[in-house]
C-alpha cells in the first residue's frame, strides 16, 4: 500500500537530507574507553579456549601416563621379587642349591636371566650337594609372593622343575630334570627331598600371548586385543590435505597437520592433538567511491599594502590546493587473498577390527573443534589512488571463529616394528556450522580428506 | 577495512566517520543532545558487538545497518524512558492544532531559507509520541501498522499522532516565515 505524500513530510525529509551533528569529545572518549574494554575482552575469550584446549591435552596425556605407570611398576616388582627369591634362595642354602631358571620367552625380564644365569653355574658346581626342607619352603615363599605379581593364568603355566638326587653331568643335568608342578611345593611328604637341581621355568604357547603384551613395544598384536589389559600410548605426527565443498568459494584446499597422541586399548582407541588448519579464502569487496577529477588552487584572501615606490595598493594573494572529486558515485570491485590459521583438536575414537603383526584395519570417528588463531592478508589491499571512498561492502564474509565437524575414516596402520608404525586414513568431515561468520549458504560444508602420520609406540 | 573487520584503531575510525550522521539521528528522536549522545553510545556498542553478524547480502549497505541498529536503540531508549509517562496514550497538547494550511505560497518560498538545525529544533521540541511517530513515518518509511506493532498503540492512534505532529510543524514553520521572512516581503511590495 502506497504511502500518502504530504508537503511538510517532503520538506523536512528534504531539508534533513545530508545532515549532521559533530559529538561531543566527552561522548567520543566514552565510547573509545569501552571499545577498548570490549576489545580486551574479545582477545581474553580466545585465549580461553588456547587454556583449554590445553588442559584437555594434558589430561589426555596425563590420564595416559597415570594409566601406562602401574603396568611398568608391575613388571619391575615382579622381577625384583623373583631375584630376591632366587638370591635368598641361594644364600640361605649356602651354595649348596641348583636351581635352573629357563626363561625361555619374554616373560621374564633380561635382570631375571642374568640371576638364573648365575645359579644355573653355581648349581653346576654344587649339583651334588643336598637341599634341605628350609630351602624348598623358601622356594615356595617366594613363588608365592610372586604370584601376587603375576597374572593367575600366567601362573598356572609356570612349570618349576626338581632334579633327581643324582643328577647327571653338566648338561644333562637340566635335561633330565623331573618336571613338577607348582603344587609339588605343598606336598609334606616332599620333606625328605634333599637336593633340588633346578628350578625351570618355562611358559606354554598360552603364555606367549599374555607376555607379549608386556613387550617393550606392546603394540597388540596376534589378536591380543581381546585381552582386557593390552594398551600402550603412541605418539604421532601427521598430514592431512582436505578438500572441502559447499563454501561460497567453491571447492576449497586446506592442509591440516600437528602432533598426535593414541591410546590404545585392545581394538579400540582414543586419539587426541593438537595441530593447525591453513587455508586460503578471497574475500570479495564492494567499494563505493567518487572519482578523483583534479584539484585546483583556491583563493583564500587578498592581503592589499601600500607600496611607496608605486605609490599605490599591491594586493597579495593566498590560495590552498583544494581537490575536486565526482559527484557520481561508483562501485568498484576488489578481492583480498587472506590466509587462516585455525588450531585444531580433534578427539577421535576407533576401532580396529583386523589386525595382524604389521598391519590393522579398523574404523575412526569423533569431534574436531577449530578455533581461529590469525588471520594474514596474501594480497595487497585495495588502493584507492585518490578516489574518496564512500563505503565498503564485504560479499565474502569472514571467517568464522570457532568451528565444530565431526570426522569418519577407515584406518589402516602399517607397523615397521614393533615402535615404529605409518598411518593412511581417508577420512571425510562434515561441519556442524559453516566456515563463515554469516553466510548465504544454508547446505553445510563437508570435506573429504587422507590423515597420513608417522607414529612411535611408548 | 579496518573498521569492518573491528581491529586495530577501527573503533575510533569508525565513530569519527558515521558518528556526526548517526547522533543527528538520535538527536531526532531523543528530542535533547545529551540523550542522544547516550542512545549513540549504547547503538555504537551493539554495532562493535554485532559487526561479525554483518552481511551485505542479508543487511544490505553498511551504513544502512548502522543506521536500522540506531534507530532500533533510540525507540528502545524512548520506550524504557516513557514507561512511567505513556506518552502515547496521553496527548500532551493543550493548544488546538489547526491542519488547515494557512493562505499563500509562503511554504514553498521557504525551501533553502531554513537551517537544517532550526529543522532539527523543531522536531526536537515535538512531544515525545508525536516526534516518534514522525520520525519514523517520515524518515524511516515505516507504515503506520508497523509503527502501532513498535509503539503498542492502535493504528488510528499513530495517524492521529502524525497528523498532530504535521499540524504542528506547519505552524510553527508558518511563524517561522513570517518572522523572518514578512517584513522584507511587506517591503518588497511598498517599493
Amino acid at each position: 500500500m502506497k504511502k500518502q505524500t504530504d508537503k511538510v513530510d517532503d520538506f523536512f525529509r528534504k531539508s534533513l537530507q545530508g545532515h549532521i551533528v559533530i559529538p561531543s569529545e566527552a561522548a567520543k572518549a566514552g565510547f573509545l574507553k569501552e571499545a577498548a574494554t570490549l576489545e580486551e575482552r574479545g582477545k581474553i575469550s580466545r585465549k580461553w579456549y588456547f587454556y583449554l584446549s590445553a588442559v584437555l591435552l594434558l589430561v589426555s596425556a596425563s590420564i595416559g601416563l597415570f594409566m601406562s605407570r602401574p603396568v611398568q611398576e608391575m613388571k619391575k616388582t615382579s622381577s625384583g621379587n623373583l631375584n630376591s627369591l632366587v638370591s635368598g634362595f641361594h644364600h640361605d642354602n649356602k651354595a649348596k642349591t641348583g636351581i635352573t631358571v629357563r626363561p625361555s620367552e619374554h616373560k621374564i625380564t633380561e635382570r631375571q636371566n642374568r640371576v638364573s644365569t648365575n645359579l644355573i653355574q653355581k648349581s653346576d658346581n654344587r649339583k651334588h650337594q643336598e637341599c634341605d626342607k628350609k630351602n624348598v619352603l623358601l622356594a615356595q615363599t617366594a613363588i608365592v609372593q610372586s604370584k601376587e605379581f603375576v597374572k593367575p593364568e600366567t601362573y598356572s603355566n609356570i612349570i618349576i622343575t626338581y632334579s633327581s638326587t643324582n643328577p647327571p653331568e653338566e648338561p644333562q643335568a637340566k635335561q633330565q630334570a623331573v618336571e613338577l608342578q607348582s603344587t609339588v611345593f605343598t606336598k609334606p611328604e616332599r620333606k625328605e627331598m634333599t637336593m633340588m637341581d633346578s628350578l625351570k621355568i618355562q611358559q606354554t604357547k598360552s603364555a606367549d600371548a599374555n607376555l607379549a603384551e608386556y613387550s617393550p613395544a606392546g603394540n597388540p598384536k596376534h589378536g591380543s586385543g581381546s585381552n582386557p589389559k593390552n594398551w600402550n600410548i603412541a605418539i604421532g605426527v601427521y598430514y592431512a590435505p582436505e578438500w572441502m565443498f559447499n563454501t561460497l568459494e567453491g571447492e576449497k584446499y586446506g592442509n591440516n597437520f600437528g602432533i598426535g597422541g593414541t591410546f590404545h586399548f585392545g581394538r579400540y582407541s582414543i586419539r587426541t592433538g593438537a595441530g593447525l588448519s591453513i587455508t586460503k579464502g578471497t574475500n570479495e569487496l564492494a567499494i563505493n567511491y567518487n572519482k578523483y577529477i583534479g584539484n585546483y588552487n583556491k583563493l583564500d584572501s587578498i592581503l592589499f599594502a601600500w607600496n611607496e615606490t608605486h605609490t599605490k595598493l599591491m594586493p597579495t594573494f593566498f590560495f590552498s590546493n583544494e581537490n575536486v572529486w565526482d559527484s557520481l558515485m561508483k562501485v568498484a570491485d576488489a578481492k583480498v587473498v587472506k590466509r587462516y590459521t585455525y588450531l585444531q583438536v580433534p578427539l577421535i575414537l576407533g576401532y580396529d577390527f583386523w589386525q595382524n603383526d604389521h598391519f590393522s584395519i579398523g574404523l575412526r570417528g569423533g569431534p574436531i573443534l577449530s578455533v581461529l588463531l590469525k588471520t594474514e592478508v596474501l594480497s595487497d589491499n585495495y588502493d584507492p589512488g585518490k578516489n574518496k571512498i564512500i563505503l565498503i561492502n564485504r560479499i565474502a564474509p569472514e571467517r568464522i571463529q570457532i568451528n565444530w565437524q565431526i570426522l569418519g575414516g577407515i584406518n589402516t596402520t602399517f607397523h615397521f616394528s614393533h615402535r615404529l608404525g605409518f598411518e593412511l586414513e581417508p577420512e571425510i568431515r562434515y561441519y556442524f556450522n559453516s566456515v563463515y561468520e554469516k553466510s548465504a549458504i544454508n547446505k553445510k560444508p563437508w570435506s573429504v580428506g587422507v590423515h597420513a602420520a608417522f607414529i612411535v609406540s611408548l | 577495512m579496518k573498521a569492518l573487520h573491528g581491529e586495530g584503531n577501527s573503533a575510533e575510525s569508525m565513530y569519527i566517520r558515521y558518528a556526526p550522521v548517526l547522533l543527528s539521528i538520535c538527536l531526532r528522536y531523543c528530542g535533547n543532545i545529551a540523550d542522544a549522545e547516550d542512545v549513540l553510545h549504547d547503538g555504537f556498542i551493539k554495532i562493535l558487538r554485532n559487526l561479525s553478524t554483518f552481511s551485505p547480502r542479508a543487511n544490505g549497505t553498511f551504513e544502512a545497518w548502522m543506521k536500522r541498529i540506531m534507530v532500533n536503540t533510540a525507540l528502545n531508549h524512548i520506550r524504557d524512558h516513557s514507561k512511567e509517562k505513556k506518552f502515547l496514550d496521553i496527548d500532551p497538547l493543550t493548544e488546538r492544532i489547526s491542519n488547515e494550511e494557512p493562505e499563500g505560497t509562503w511554504f514553498d518560498d521557504l525551501a533553502g531559507k531554513i537551517s537544517q538545525d532550526k529543522i532539527i529544533e523543531m522536531i526536537c521540541e515535538l512531544p515525545a509520541g508525536y516526534r516518534t511517530v514522525f520520525n519514523m513515518f517520515v524518515f524511516e518509511d515505516y507504515s503506520h501498522h508497523e509503527i502501532a506493532e513498535f509503539l503498542g498503540c492502535t493504528e488510528n492512534n499513530s495517524k492521529s499522532q502524525l497528523s498532530k505532529a504535521r499540524g504542528m510543524l506547519r505552524k510553527r514553520l508558518y511563524q517561522f516565515y513570517f518572522k523572518q521572512f514578512e517584513p522584507d516581503e511587506k517591503a518588497n511590495r511598498q517599493s
